[in-house]
């Protein structure tokens, strides 16, 4: 008799009977099973204290079976600072958006990072502020319309948008900084491996571990999941290239 | 379901978490993916899963693409 095997089911982290509350085709969703999967395969999951913060992602708490805190707005780095150096037996990480992490948290995120707290950081970059209603966000790319840049975002009004991969790599603190994207399986593979690395740098005890994930936003984007896809890789990925900008146990 | 069918690889769907952004139809390799007639409560036509011919992999590709973990199980047969 044949056997059938399990090629997928769905994480024990997440809640029994939880439904995402993002909109059709948001790759958060895929983000937060991945940190699921990550969190089982790594069995961290009776251990963990995960901090949410202001955004799409402030409902985290509704969907991991972690213990977890509610960050005031950009301050989720400065919060899990503090819950590290309080239970440093304890595994921390964060949940955020760009608009968190690099505008309005850019000051406690860069120090995290220069202290090199023993914290992970996980950052959903999907270029606007999604749940406000697509504003232009740090990471807007050049050109891009949005609520608040209806004629595109152009450098002599709005400036640059950072590339926070390249910018937490700087950081003597850092550990591990990474991007990756979720546009296809292989690079939702890719993003896995990422984010379990940055965990088990945490779990060694090195400094501060980062992982970018580039994402849809299709809804505010207006496209279609599919083609908010197309968009991720031939827009975003030209400038925001996903890779491992550092890894300081790479050499070893 | 039948008892043969038990034992093929197969997918299984939970009809209230799909959004119906059809993310997975496109993932198939097989194309055993389709858009339904029926609708759930949001309204959403849902994915329908047809395999006569016993053509599903259980590569999961639909289920690791869904980013609501509307395909809640895969099996390899």
């Amino acid at each position: 008799m044949t056997t059938l095997t399990q090629t997928f089911k769905i994480p024990e982290s997440i809640k029994k009977g939880s439904k995402f509350s993002f909109c059709p085709g948001c790759d958060h969703g895929v983000a937060v099973r991945l940190v699921a999967e990550v969190l089982d395969e790594l069995g961290l999951r009776e251990n963990t204290i995960a901090v949410a913060s202001i955004g799409c992602s402030v409902t985290l708490y509704d969907f991991l079976e972690v213990d977890s805190l509610e960050a005031p707005h950009g301050r989720a780095l400065a919060e899990a600072t503090g819950i590290k150096r309080a239970r440093p037996d304890k595994f921390v990480f964060t949940y955020q958006g760009d608009g968190d992490f690099a505008s309005i948290g850019m000051a406690e995120s860069m120090h995290c990072a220069l202290r090199g707290e023993n914290v992970t950081a996980i950052c959903i970059n999907n270029t606007t502020y999604g749940m406000t209603g697509g504003q232009l966000g740090p990471t807007t790319l050049l050109g891009q319309v949005t609520t608040t840049s209806p004629k595109g975002r152009n450098v002599e009004y709005y400036g640059y948008p950072i590339k926070i991969a390249e910018h937490m790599a700087l950081c003597d603190g850092t550990a591990y900084s990474a991007r990756v994207s979720l546009d296809t399986v292989p690079n939702i593979r890719k993003a896995k491996a990422a984010i379990k690395k940055a965990f088990e740098i945490q779990l060694k005890g090195l400094g501060f571990s980062f992982v970018e994930i580039l994402a849809t936003c299709p809804t505010n984007w207006k496209k279609t999941p599919q083609k908010a896809h197309d968009r991720v890789r031939e827009e975003m990925m030209p400038i925001f290239k996903p890779g491992i900008y550092k890894d300081i146990t790479a050499n070893n | 379901m039948a008892e043969r069918e038990m034992i093929m690889s197969h997918v299984v769907i939970d009809k209230e978490r799909c959004k119906g952004c059809y993310l997975c139809i496109d993932e198939c390799p097989k194309k055993l993916l389709k858009i339904g007639k029926d609708v759930n409560s949001l309204g959403v036509h849902l994915v329908e899963f047809e395999d006569p011919n016993h053509e599903c992999l259980g590569c999961a590709l639909c289920a690791t693409r869904c980013p609501d973990m509307a395909i809640t199980e895969v099996y390899k047969g």
